[in-house]
C-alpha cells in the first residue's frame, strides 16, 4: 500500500479548503468531490464541486442540495455546470486551493450575481456609494 | 458517486464483523495524465473514529500541544485504520457496506508515517 506519488486525505486535505482563482480571488470552498470509475475498476477524484447545493447533498439533504443545484443553474446563464470544477484545472493544493479559472466562471457568487443584476440595480439610489 | 457517499460507508470484515464507518480517503496523485498532471486515484479508506480529534487537529501529528487534550484524543487514532481499495471485495450500494477481502488493517498511525516518508510537498500547510 506504499504509494508513489502526491498523497492527501480528502476529508484533512481538500474538503471545506478555500478555492481561489487564478488571480489570487477567494471564489468558494471545496463542498463536496466528484469520483469516477475507471474502466480497470479504479476510483479516480475527477472534479471539485462547489456551492450551496452540493454542501446541503453533503450534509445529508440530497433533495434540498438537488433543488438547489437545479436553481443555480437556472439562474446562470449558461448550460454548463459552473459548480463543477474539473480536478485538471486544479494547479495547487496548500493552506488554499488554487484554480486555473475565472472566480466569474464559477457559481459560487451566483445568487449575489442574480440579485445585483435583477433586483439592487433596478432600485434608485444604488448607484450611490454608502458615505455619500 | 461523490466523496461525501464514501464517507457515509460502513466497513466489515469477511467475516461480516463491523469494523467502523469510513472517516477519511486516502488520495494519491498517480493516475494516467488529465490535462497537465496525473489524476488523482482513491488508494485507501480511513475506517473507524478519528472525526473531532481530526477536526482539532490532533490526528496525524499535526497539533501536539495542550498536552493534556493530546493525551486524550491520541486513543481515539489509535481505533481508526487503514484499508487499502483494492481489499474491497463488494460494495453494497443499497445498506452502504464495504465487505472487505480476508486482510490485515493498517493503523492509522503506522500509515501515516508512510505517508511522510513518501510526500514530496503537496496536501499539508503545517507540518
Amino acid at each position: 500500500m506504499k504509494p508513489a506519488g502526491n498523497v492527501v486525505y480528502a476529508n484533512l486535505d481538500l474538503l471545506d479548503r478555500q478555492l481561489r482563482d487564478r488571480h489570487g480571488v477567494l471564489c468558494g470552498n471545496v463542498d463536496d468531490l466528484e469520483l469516477q470509475r475507471s474502466d480497470n475498476g479504479d476510483l479516480y477524484v475527477t472534479a471539485i464541486l462547489a456551492g450551496a447545493g452540493a454542501l446541503a447533498y453533503r450534509m445529508g439533504r440530497r433533495r434540498l442540495g438537488e433543488w438547489v443545484h437545479r436553481a443555480s443553474q437556472r439562474l446562470s446563464d449558461t448550460d454548463a455546470d459552473r459548480g463543477r470544477i474539473p480536478m485538471e484545472l486544479v494547479m495547487d493544493i496548500g493552506p488554499a486551493i488554487d484554480l486555473a479559472v475565472e472566480a466569474d466562471d464559477l457559481a459560487t457568487h451566483d445568487l449575489e450575481r442574480w440579485t445585483r443584476q435583477h433586483i439592487t440595480d433596478h432600485i434608485p439610489g444604488h448607484d450611490r456609494r454608502a458615505n455619500q | 458517486m461523490r466523496i461525501s457517499d464514501l464517507l457515509r460507508y460502513s466497513v466489515v470484515s469477511c467475516d461480516n464483523e463491523p469494523l467502523g464507518r469510513v472517516s477519511d480517503v486516502h488520495i494519491v496523485q498517480d493516475g494516467p495524465i488529465v490535462g497537465t498532471q496525473a489524476a488523482f486515484r482513491v488508494n485507501a479508506l480511513v475506517v473507524g473514529k478519528a472525526g473531532l480529534a481530526e477536526r482539532l487537529g490532533y490526528i496525524r501529528n499535526r497539533v501536539r500541544g495542550p498536552w493534556l487534550i493530546s493525551a486524550m484524543l491520541k486513543p481515539i487514532e489509535r481505533k481508526a485504520s487503514v484499508v487499502s481499495i483494492a481489499d474491497v471485495a463488494e460494495w453494497d450500494e443499497t445498506n452502504r457496506v464495504l465487505r472487505l477481502s480476508p486482510t490485515t488493517l493498517t493503523p492509522l498511525a503506522e500509515h501515516v508515517t508512510s505517508r511522510l516518508e513518501n510526500r514530496p510537498g503537496i496536501g499539508r500547510a503545517h507540518v
